[in-house]
């Protein structure tokens, strides 16, 4: 067994493609989980709304300085603050999305795929009648009848994110259940229920794990687009979509100098593309490490 | 002197995978002659399927045939297959040489009818052949019917474009002609000429209701058709070598008798030699006229088939004949495993197992020797 | 006479749906009606080609299949089967009937008496490389029987794992490695292992050497004899090798579309065969003896479908010496002598 620990973390040395990956992720966990240490909150407030100079809620932002690393957007919030914070509210969106979905889709999944027939039939239309709606055009009508914020950005991406994932669960469960170990198991005498958490998901959800991490960085994306829309995190929120949003008026700078507001959106917007990368990658070191027969032995 | 049709010198067949290098033929000499069925024998990983693959320079990556020649006898004289060109060595494939593969369902393209499979082969290599029987037909049709008629003046364009095609048949204007839609249905004659061939074909391959046939789709056969078509496609041109890889290796007992008894009367019938490949020694002794019996990646002993059987004198060959099961005798196996290529034993690479191993079995290499007349044998004890 | 297993005129039929709301349109009837005797400590060939029906019989007759109709009768005392046949052959209702059924008959077995049952019918399946769990490693794999019939416990369970692949010729290195790391020979000797773990009485195997080369073949079959002596195993051998079956089984049953044709002592079989059938599938081995002289009988036609076989004896449409009769009626598996049963109207003295 360590011998095929050992062989996963070669194959991941290998590619230097999965290294940066990696290290994009934990990085960013990092930031994450010392976010409290570098950009304290304010006492007695919501650590998630990022703080302003009380004396100060001028529109331009500001260039960064001393006392603000990053700068300030709109309204002089701090983005340094805003950044980093947005690390957590980040990961908080893709694990908070994703796993729901991942529940979601296991189930549903599993009965149609064990009981087959009709419920099968049924549930698989279901199912396509959820991945017909656009993703978006589904959020935003949610969004605007439930109201905007970041928590119902999140819902309706859970309500609209399980189809693709019930599909696949299904599919790799129908392929398992024929495969020979299967029913050499269930000639031991094994119980239907161990059969199915013993032998069927393991190996089933092998491609879903890979599926999820690449999806991700795809949900981050869908909810920062959200927001920019003005349908997730209210203003001041530290959510990068939010900040992005905020930097609308000033990307085209003033007549003098085009770049004079580059911080406004490009820092934000260099945190959420280098989140998504890392997610993205780490989701292709997955599928090369976790089969271990999909290995080239 | 029977002429060798194909012969194969010291090939050197080495693998980059990420594991190491799989050195997987090593030194490699076989030949066929004319006329002849030369079976080649050994276990899963000896490399006798890469061995019919090099002749074809088919191997797959990450493959390289590092050394070595592959003579192939044309009306040239002998030419080294590994030399040629990729457009040269299609024209041989298929034409003068072709393979059948084991799975005949894989072998197929499930999404194409299996006659026009067949046609594609009969078009790419005897297209002129076809070209002109089809003008000699059109010649027929235009003289039946009267002159100055729509459709004579309509058969003779046709009899033009086709005898264009047969001059010249890359040029431009033929190749817009025939993308155009309704002009381009000047090819349906040529296309009946060839379903009329591709019938003919299976009807010699023993295929029952070979006009329907043509017609089905792969999975719609039995394994046995299936096989049959594989072997169609092959014989199509008439090739001088024939390369069978286990061709009846994934079918039943009775088919496969049927199958090896309609190679062997196609093989009289084209006079084509074959390259017998299988694990089985039974099919070796029924089909082969010559055999050569390889272990991890070299051959250790060729020989007449009877004689083989009689006297085998490689210890392989010997534990090889001696572990096939007989009633009431004790099974008896060949103690060890075959060996990870990538570090092969030095030396004789069957020396681990080998009951008479010497101790320069573990140092050198044995060289190929004609022990007896037409008995070649690689090992250290002669 | 000791009788470990019969089955009498086991079935099992197929579905086919069809239309919108997926109606039986027909049946596929992959054993129709075979009654076979398996003798303690003997070794019951069962041959015929692909799509008779031999594997469907093999997992209908440990219950990984649910039959369709017929009885498997395990462990029965004779007694109790004589009583048995005359009741289904006279009444087949009788309460009687039913309660022996509750008691003896497999097929009328719930989930609970057929788990303890598994404890002594096991399989061994013809690729090995889709028989084991791809990511369960092989102490798990050979201990899982033993966990899940509650054999053993803890240590005592790694104990037994280790002897148990000492006695296939591994090892206790083996126990921490998975499926893909052994050769297809190594793996098939882990399915064997966890086939006979819980020490049964009686296994099926299921082309076990198929799939291997010629040379690791022998080994297999050596170990099959070697424990099957040892622990007083009965097998199943179904294989589509004939020259495999000839040397491992004393006993030989040829299956055809469903049904058994012949039914003999492996050698007066293989040196006399009765049944047409029988005659062309022995005829066409190929023989590993280039002098050998080859009468071959090629049979012309294909394989019926068992959706549709041919109204009276099934082979009659192929068979050279067809009377009028094979058209109309069924020919029964009867015994002409010496225990050699054929079902064939041209023999019937």
């Amino acid at each position: 067994m360590l011998r095929e620990v050992k062989f996963s973390i070669s194959r991941i040395m290998k590619s230097p493609l999965s290294i940066v990956g990696i290290a994009i992720v934990v990085f960013f966990a990092a930031v994450a989980i010392l976010a409290p240490v570098l950009a304290p909150p304010r006492p007695n407030k919501d650590p998630f709304i990022m703080p302003r100079p009380k004396w100060d809620w001028s529109f331009t932002p500001r260039p960064p300085s001393p006392s603000n690393p990053f700068g300030t957007i709109e309204g002089q919030y701090d983005l340094f603050y805003g950044c980093i914070w947005g690390t957590i509210s980040a990961f908080r969106i893709g694990f908070m999305v994703i796993i729901p979905v991942l529940i979601i889709a296991l189930i549903l999944g599993s009965v149609a795929a064990y009981y087959g027939g009709i419920i099968d039939e049924l549930m698989m239309r279901f199912t396509d009648i959820i991945f017909a709606f656009p993703t978006l055009v589904l959020a935003i009508a949610l969004v605007s009848v439930l109201g905007p914020s970041l928590d119902n950005v999140m819902l309706a991406l859970i309500l609209v994110g399980w189809p693709g994932y019930a599909r696949v669960i299904r599919g790799e469960i129908l392929r398992v259940k024929q495969e020979d170990y299967v029913e050499a198991a269930k000639a031991v005498g094994c119980s239907d229920l161990r059969i199915i958490i013993r032998h069927i998901l393991p190996n089933a959800i092998y491609s879903t794990v890979i599926m999820a991490s690449l999806d991700i960085g795809a949900i981050v994306l869908s909810a920062a687009a959200l927001s920019f829309l003005g349908l997730g995190a209210p203003a001041g929120y530290a959510d990068w979509g939010q900040i992005i949003a905020r930097a609308r008026h000033w990307i085209y700078g003033n007549p003098a100098d085009p770049f004079a507001f580059w911080h406004a959106f490009i820092i934000p917007g260099l945190f959420i593309f280098t989140f998504v990368l890392g997610w993205n990658l780490l989701g292709d070191a997955f599928r090369d490490i976790l089969d271990p027969t999909l290995r080239r032995r | 002197m029977s002429k060798k049709i194909i012969e194969m010198q010291d090939i050197l067949l080495r693998f980059y995978t990420y594991e190491g290098v799989v050195k997987a033929l090593e030194g490699v000499n076989v030949f066929v002659n004319e006329d002849e069925t030369l079976g080649l024998v050994g276990e899963t990983g000896c490399g006798k399927t890469m061995t019919g693959l090099s002749i074809f320079n088919l191997i797959p990556s990450p493959g390289e045939i590092e050394g070595g020649k592959v003579l192939f006898r044309t009306n040239d004289g002998p030419i080294d297959l590994l030399t040629l060109k990729e457009s040269q060595i299609r024209k041989i494939r298929g034409e003068d040489i072709s393979m059948i593969f084991q799975e005949p369902s894989t072998a197929l393209n499930p999404v194409f009818k299996v006659g026009d499979q067949v046609a594609e082969a009969l078009i790419e290599h005897r297209e002129k052949e076809l070209l002109e029987n089809t003008i000699d037909a059109l010649e027929k049709d235009i003289q039946s019917v009267e002159t100055g008629s729509l459709k004579r003046r309509r058969y003779q364009i046709e009899r033009s474009i086709y005898k264009k095609m047969l001059k010249n048949p890359n040029s431009l204007s033929m190749k817009i002609l025939s993308k155009i839609p309704i002009i381009k249905r000047y090819k349906s004659r040529l296309n009946k000429e060839v379903r009329k061939e591709v019938a003919r074909i299976f009807h010699e391959m023993e295929i029952a209701d070979s006009d329907r046939v043509v017609d089905m789709y792969p999975h719609e056969l039995s394994g046995g058709m299936q096989q049959r078509v594989v072997i169609a496609m092959a014989l199509a041109c008439n090739p001088a070598l024939l390369v069978a890889d286990e061709p009846t290796t994934s079918l039943d007992v009775t088919v496969q008798a049927r199958i090896l008894d309609l190679i062997r009367r196609l093989k009289g019938r084209f006079k084509s030699s074959i390259l017998f490949i299988t694990h089985d020694m039974g099919v070796i002794a029924e089909m082969c006229d010559r055999v050569a019996v390889m272990y991890a990646g070299s051959v250790c002993e060729v020989a007449g088939v009877i004689e083989i059987f009689k006297n085998p004198i490689h210890p392989y060959t010997k534990a090889l004949l001696e572990s096939i099961p007989r009633p009431g005798k004790e099974f008896k196996s060949i103690s060890g495993m075959v060996p990870n290529l990538i570090e092969p034993p030095l030396g004789c690479r069957f020396h681990p197992r080998c009951p008479m191993a010497m101790e320069i079995c573990s140092k050198e290499v044995p060289k190929i020797k004609e022990l007896k007349k037409d008995h070649f044998v690689s090992c250290h004890l002669y | 006479m000791n009788t470990l297993l019969e089955t009498l005129e086991l079935r099992k039929y197929y579905p086919i749906r069809g239309g919108v709301f997926r109606r039986k349109v027909a049946e596929v009837k992959a054993v129709d009606g075979v009654s076979l005797r398996m003798e303690k400590g003997e070794c019951l060939g069962l041959v015929g080609e692909s799509g008779c029906g031999k594997t469907t019989y093999g997992k209908t007759l440990i219950r990984l299949l649910k039959p369709t109709a017929g009885y498997i009768l395990f462990d029965t005392p004779s007694d109790v089967r004589l009583e048995i046949k005359e009741l289904e052959n006279s009444d087949g209702n009788s309460s009687r009937l039913k309660k022996l059924r509750k008691q003896y008959d497999l097929t009328t077995f719930g989930w609970q008496n057929l788990k303890r049952m598994r404890r002594k019918m096991q399989i061994v399946y013809q690729d090995p490389t889709s028989s084991l769990d791809p990511r369960m490693l092989i102490k798990d794999i050979v201990g899982e029987p033993l966990k899940v019939q509650g054999l053993a416990r803890g240590r005592e369970i790694r104990e037994k794992v280790v002897e148990m692949l000492e006695k296939v010729g591994l090892g206790q290195r083996q126990l921490y490695r998975y499926p893909h790391e052994f050769s297809g020979g190594q793996r098939q000797r882990i399915a064997i292992a966890r086939a006979f773990v819980t020490n049964p009485e009686f296994v099926v195997l299921d082309e076990p050497t198929s799939s291997v080369d010629v040379s690791v073949r022998a080994q297999l079959l050596n170990l099959f004899v070697n424990l099957g002596k040892e622990m007083g195993l009965t097998y199943l051998f179904i294989s589509h090798d004939l020259s495999v079956v000839e040397c491992i089984s004393e006993r030989l049953a040829v299956m055809y579309v469903g049904k058994i044709v012949e039914l003999a002592n492996t050698e007066k079989i293989f040196r006399n065969p009765l049944h047409p059938y029988s005659i062309a599938l022995f005829s066409s081995i190929p023989v590993p003896d280039p002098k050998a002289k080859r009468e071959r009988i090629i049979l012309k036609g294909d394989v019926p479908s068992p959706v549709n076989p041919p109204m009276g004896c099934r082979f009659h449409p192929r068979c050279e010496r067809a009377m009028d009769i094979c058209r109309r009626e069924e020919p029964e598996l009867i015994d002409i002598g010496n225990e050699h049963l054929v079902a064939c109207h041209l023999i019937k003295s």
